[in-house]
């Protein structure tokens, strides 16, 4: 087993794409197994792929797609600043509004910096931010923008733990407004030290026309949890109604989404999913190897040994993913982390939906983590920033955001509250 | 030699664009068919039997024959902070990179052909369809992938699979 571990670490830091270090390496220590089954390769690929949960995945991929048309997160960055602009700290205020706005529509990080990024950057810059500070605001909005669901990584974690993914869409929104509350608090305080003015305030008239333009948009996220949380639609058929409603809204409400758009979408639905397949695929196979050697129990009497039970273990949860996360993109980190973590999780009874949000909430943090965190490579290239400029101004806003995973962490209810209200949680 | 290597090349961007059609085709029937289910249930209150599995299968297909034009365009997930930081190993690394990528899709074309004609005996559980059409986008999926890494060598051996096939 340590073997394994060993010739993925080298396999990756070679470059070999994460989803093939893992099978290559899980097969080398099959090897060492006696009478191991080589044919389980296939048959793992095959049933990690097999999963009605997961083709949430490319329905949600392509909704948010449909979506990202510039008129789109134009229309909902321009609600955020009728809205928040006239509060202490100014357009970085908006940047928060509009990325809770928007990743409640598109479901991958990446896509939510490069979207409110390309539209906030430049006007932040005109209106007296850095430009690293203005990188460093985006940066630090799409990581909170995680937690709000839809949410791949939630998708990607509930169909392999057997977690209800409705119950983490749900569990996501608190602790995604609580860390949005902390970045605009924290923003107030770097208004005063830096000197940034508020916007004029607007007028209500002004507000109304926004929201309409807003509306078609809007709609989509009420859609998607008012059927999942309502609980008439599974995760998988509320996310294929989300992309119906998209192609309509996008051809006729909206008409960005042109037929030959909507073919590129399409092939990028369908290239990004076989990514994240073939990724959920090799990691079954490291998976499956993990559980033969018995690494998760050896690690849990470990942690026992050191005493501190729970707590112990969440801490050291939040200091392993950081920087794991960080360096492999997040997803492929997390399907390489859960066969140990998870068992152990489950062992010290650590709620896995809590477990979940924990996860995801750190992965937010670690994809913008300087130096390595891949999301802060789009930052760097929308701002024209340096790594150190936005690094300086990044790090205390990922200080805070790390502060609330720690609260999240150690107050459950905080993920519990709104799956609870909606009939989705029973406390124990 | 080289008009060999031009026309592995040009193989190579038709096959891809092969694959572009195939990928848009599936995602269109894989979004029709849940779609349809969704309808079937909550419109018509007449619930399809067939329809999560046949949409499972294709989204298997829609998996395997991603991967392989993601590989082509350097798509999948990898660290590439030791290539971009010593761009003087990427020579070495690169080929050692393939070589390893290269095993393990043999590993799955194999075991994937082996697990296809196994299932040539099961039947969909929901409908008439022997379960080795399903298991035939492994093998097809490892195939695809181990051609365009070839073709990857051959128009540059010192170059990496996490980098963009240029055009």
């Amino acid at each position: 087993m340590t073997a394994a571990l060993a010739l993925f670490a080298a396999f990756a830091t070679a470059g070999v794409p994460i989803a093939f270090a893992l099978g290559a390496a899980a097969l080398a220590g099959l090897s060492l197994i006696e009478g191991a089954p080589v044919r389980i390769v296939a048959s793992r690929i095959f049933a990690g792929i097999d999963n009605f949960s997961l083709l949430a995945i490319p329905f949600f991929i392509l909704a948010g797609d449909l979506m990202e048309t510039g008129g789109i997160s134009q229309r909902l960055v321009t609600l955020a600043r009728v809205l928040v602009g006239h509060v202490r700290g100014g357009l970085g205020n908006v940047v928060l509004i509009a990325m809770l706005f928007f990743s409640g529509i598109s479901g991958s990080t990446n896509a939510d910096a490069a979207a409110i990024g390309s539209v906030m950057i430049p006007a932040m810059k005109r209106h007296g931010f850095g430009a690293g500070h203005a990188g460093a605001l985006v940066a630090a909005a799409a990581g909170m923008g995680i937690l709000v669901p839809p949410c791949l990584t939630m998708v990607v974690y509930g169909s392999i733990t057997n977690t209800s993914i409705a119950t983490l869409f749900a569990a996501g929104f608190l602790p995604a407004l609580i860390m949005t509350a902390a970045l605009m608090f924290h923003l107030r305080i770097d208004a005063e030290r830096l000197g940034l003015k508020p916007e004029p305030r607007i007028s209500w008239r002004d507000r109304a026309q926004a929201l309409r333009q807003a509306l078609w948009a809007l709609l989509l996220p009420v859609i998607i949890f008012g059927g999942i949380l309502g609980g008439i639609f599974t995760p998988t058929e509320a996310a294929v109604v989300a992309v119906i409603y998209a192609i309509i809204v996008g051809m006729l409400a909206y008409g960005e989404v042109t037929p030959s758009y909507l073919v590129r979408s399409l092939l990028r639905t369908g290239v990004t999913s076989g990514i994240v397949m073939l990724l959920i695929g090799g990691a079954n196979i490291f998976a499956w190897l993990m559980t033969v050697s018995g690494v998760p129990a050896a690690i849990a009497s470990g942690i026992q040994s050191i005493g501190g039970g729970k707590a112990v273990f969440l801490l050291m949860s939040i200091i392993v993913f950081l920087p794991l996360f960080a360096l492999l993109d997040g997803l492929p980190g997390m399907l390489m982390i859960m066969p140990v973590f998870v068992p152990i999780a489950q062992h010290l009874g650590v709620d896995l939906v809590h477990y979940g949000i924990l996860m995801t909430a750190v992965m937010g943090i670690a994809l913008f983590l300087p130096p390595v965190g891949v999301g802060l490579y789009i930052v760097l290239g929308l701002s024209g920033a340096t790594l150190g400029e936005i690094s300086r101004h990044l790090l205390p806003y990922l200080a805070t955001m790390t502060a609330v995973a720690v609260l999240i962490a150690f107050v459950p209810w905080i993920v519990y509250l709104v799956p609870y209200l909606f009939g989705l949680y029973a406390p124990r | 030699m080289n008009e060999l290597r031009a026309l592995a090349i040009g193989l190579d961007r038709w096959v891809a664009k092969a694959e572009a059609v195939v990928i848009v085709v599936l995602v269109a029937m894989l979004t029709a068919v849940t779609f349809a289910q969704v309808c079937a249930r909550y419109v018509l209150g007449d619930p399809l039997i067939w329809s999560e599995e046949a949409a499972r299968y294709l989204f298997v297909w829609v998996s395997m024959i991603g991967a392989a034009l993601a590989l082509r365009e350097g798509g999948h997930f990898g660290l590439d902070l030791l290539i971009r930081r010593v761009p003087a190993l990427k020579p070495v690394l690169g080929p050692m990179v393939a070589i390893v990528t290269a095993l393990f899709l043999l590993i799955l074309l194999k075991t994937g052909i082996d697990e296809t004609n196994l299932a040539s005996r099961q039947f969909a559980m929901t409908f008439p369809m022997r379960m080795q059409w399903a298991y035939l986008a492994l093998p097809t999926g490892a195939g695809l992938m181990l051609f365009h890494l070839a073709i990857h060598f051959i128009r540059s051996p010192s170059m990496h699979i996490l980098e963009r096939e240029p055009e």
